[in-house]
């Protein structure tokens, strides 16, 4: 079960590991309030989006294609659910969801019908998707069943409904994406398209597919969003994009796609969110932050993608 | 040189001429919108659209290396704060604050190309990282509200007219768009550059340091960012924090319309002038159609789909 690849592919988490290691021993070691209930959950709380977002990333990343509309698309899930869960209900949120996988369905068109780079399209994806939530919320507002926030929220405890979700789509894909067909064919097509066409991989679907979970986990992560701060925002999600490629690289996926594995996403996406914890609770200046995300986005860089420009990107 | 050979490659690229066609509509219906129509408006909007079009300028370059520059926004939004900064309202700081604006950005196009060329990390990532650690740099340094001023004397760069006419400005955008282009189509490092762009592989087997080519893309792509930056600052006459950050995509946009291709190999700065000039004449006809901002961000993303699908229908047939 455990094969040479794999065993290599989990060697990949192993710097996400060491980073969400140290993090947790230097801010426990230098702030008392680290290891309160509360402040666990707190992580937990803010692990979901991201967790979410960076799982649907790094599903594009292992096809060997991005998404640069993440963001955008969480923007826009704040907003309608924003807009309609006072009065949909539970309906609401299916309705958030068919409009992120729609969002994602048509970067794939775009790369699939009209060939263009994977980049540019979820770009302009990214571009339009921020038009139409800027046109029905202008700005931050609007209005979110507090029962949501009671069910998911409200318990301040480590292993509440927050955590449980995160780790529960995590392992439903480290399995689907490890033993399953659609899993392996989506590393396949990444590994080497041809080669995956030549086995009877076709990459149209896979296009399809990893975008679709894309925009669906994009617009879960705005879900759960919008659910913590009880309202929409029409910007909210600008910084998750950055975020989801960096937790995606850190946790040891490659960018050419064929490599990486969600259970590396998931430390790297923990350590993230630690970072910010940990500048919170230390009082560090928050403008520090972005330099601190930024310099940890290099390194990752220079650790797990230098060598691999080659003549292009 | 013989005359033919200049001639030919002075003579505009059909995708110039779509971009052209596409601009000369957009000002038909703007004016009908409007029911206005003067020189004198065309050349305000242009005035305006300068930062944008010399940014673009730079995004074309690194798009004809067949790469993509994701750090413009920032370094420009850099220029901004340190030129208002060691401006401080004091005309007698010119040179030294112009020198340390540039100098800054040149700073930026090294790191981008050296994370590119040397490290060899996909230059997209690259510019996103170092565009991120700018923008905290900018944040920690300023605190969130920058001060510091753009003296009166120095916006006339943007708001002054030569002989009631011709903006500075536009003058100042046309002199660089014709330096690059001279630069990558008449000079033996442009040719190199260009060649670089089209096929690093066979650059490299012809001799060519293209790594260091690379590196000077990168930092020629900066510095038409800080130069954007620049004139923007002597619009508003003073520093903003994100103030440039929406240059990022306007400037890949731009230079996708005017012809620029992903894979490389292509440099139409003329094109990527009109693609400019397009995005900002749209964001005029918005103004005047009483349509909110925020179709803005529609129509640019649909114009990015519509340019590149062009382009890669064409190619297919």
């Amino acid at each position: 079960m455990f094969d040479g690849s794999l065993r290599f592919n989990l060697l990949l988490a192993l710097p996400a590991l060491i980073l969400v290691i140290l993090l947790t021993v230097v801010t426990a070691t230098l702030s008392p309030s680290f290891l309160t209930e509360a402040n666990l959950a707190n992580i937990a709380t803010r692990l979901l989006p991201l967790g979410m977002v960076a799982l649907g990333q790094a599903i594009v990343l292992f096809a060997g294609r991005i998404d640069l509309s993440v963001g955008s698309i969480m923007s826009l899930s704040t907003a309608i659910m924003a807009l309609t869960s006072t009065s949909l209900g539970w309906l609401s949120i299916t309705l958030t969801l068919a409009i992120g996988i729609a969002c994602g369905l048509f970067t794939a068109t775009g790369v699939i019908m009209l060939r263009i780079n994977p980049l540019v399209m979820s770009l302009a994806t990214a571009a339009i998707v921020k038009g139409v939530t800027l046109l029905i919320l202008p700005s931050p507002g609007g209005e979110v069943d507090y029962a949501l926030y009671e069910l998911l929220f409200e318990r301040e405890q480590l292993f509440g409904l927050p955590l449980l979700l995160s780790l529960m789509a995590y392992a439903v894909f480290a399995v689907v994406m490890g033993w399953s067909r659609f899993g392996r064919s989506v590393y396949a097509f990444g590994s080497d398209p041809r080669a995956a066409f030549a086995n009877g991989v076709s990459g149209v679907k896979v296009d399809l597919a990893i975008y679709a979970l894309s925009g669906l986990f994009s617009s879960l992560a705005g879900i759960f969003l919008s659910i913590r701060i009880l309202s929409g925002d029409p910007l909210i999600g600008e910084a998750y994009t950055l975020d989801a490629v960096s937790a995606a690289i850190l946790g040891g996926v490659a960018l050419q796609g064929g490599r990486g594995n969600v259970i590396g996403v998931f430390l790297a996406a923990l350590s993230l969110v630690l970072v910010n914890n940990t500048f919170n609770l230390l009082e560090l200046d928050t403008n520090l932050q972005a330099i601190a995300k930024g310099l940890i986005f290099v390194c990752a860089l220079v650790f797990f993608m230098r060598g691999k420009a080659g003549g292009e990107a | 040189m013989n005359v033919t050979l200049v001639l030919s490659q002075g003579r505009p690229a059909n995708a110039t001429l779509r971009a052209l066609g596409l601009l000369a509509i957009l000002l038909i219906v703007l004016f009908t919108a409007s029911g206005k129509i003067s020189g004198q408006q065309v050349m305000d909007n242009a005035r305006q659209a300068a930062p944008l079009g010399i940014i673009a300028l730079g995004q074309a370059l690194i798009l004809m290396m067949g790469r993509l520059d994701l750090s413009v926004g920032a370094a420009a939004g850099l220029a901004n704060v340190v030129l208002a900064t060691s401006f401080a309202g004091d005309m007698d700081n010119l040179v030294p604050a112009l020198a340390l604006t540039i100098g800054c950005g040149l700073l930026v196009g090294l790191v981008n190309g050296l994370l590119v060329a040397a490290l060899r990390i996909p230059a997209f990532l690259a510019t996103l990282a170092t565009s991120l650690v700018v923008t905290g740099i900018l944040l920690v340094y300023t605190g969130g509200s920058p001060r510091g001023s753009i003296p009166a004397a120095f916006r006339v760069i943007t708001e002054g007219w030569i002989a009631g006419v011709l903006p500075w400005s536009v003058l100042i955008w046309f002199i660089t768009a014709t330096v690059l282009m001279v630069f990558v189509h008449f000079t033996l490092p442009g040719r190199k550059m260009l060649l670089s762009g089209a096929n690093i592989k066979a650059a490299r087997l012809n001799g060519i340091a293209a790594d260091r080519l690379v590196i000077l893309s990168f930092m020629l792509s900066s510095l038409m960012a800080t130069l954007g930056g620049i004139l923007l600052s002597a619009i508003t006459g003073m520093a903003s924090i994100g103030i440039a950050d929406a240059y990022t995509v306007d400037s890949i946009a731009a230079a996708v319309i005017g012809g620029a291709l992903f894979a490389g190999g292509v440099f139409l700065p003329a094109g990527a002038a009109v693609g400019a000039l397009l995005l900002f004449f749209l964001q005029s006809l918005l103004y005047v159609l009483s349509l909110p901002p925020a179709a803005k961000f529609i129509l640019q993303g649909a114009i990015i789909i519509i340019a590149l699908a062009l382009a890669n229908l064409k190619k297919e047939r």
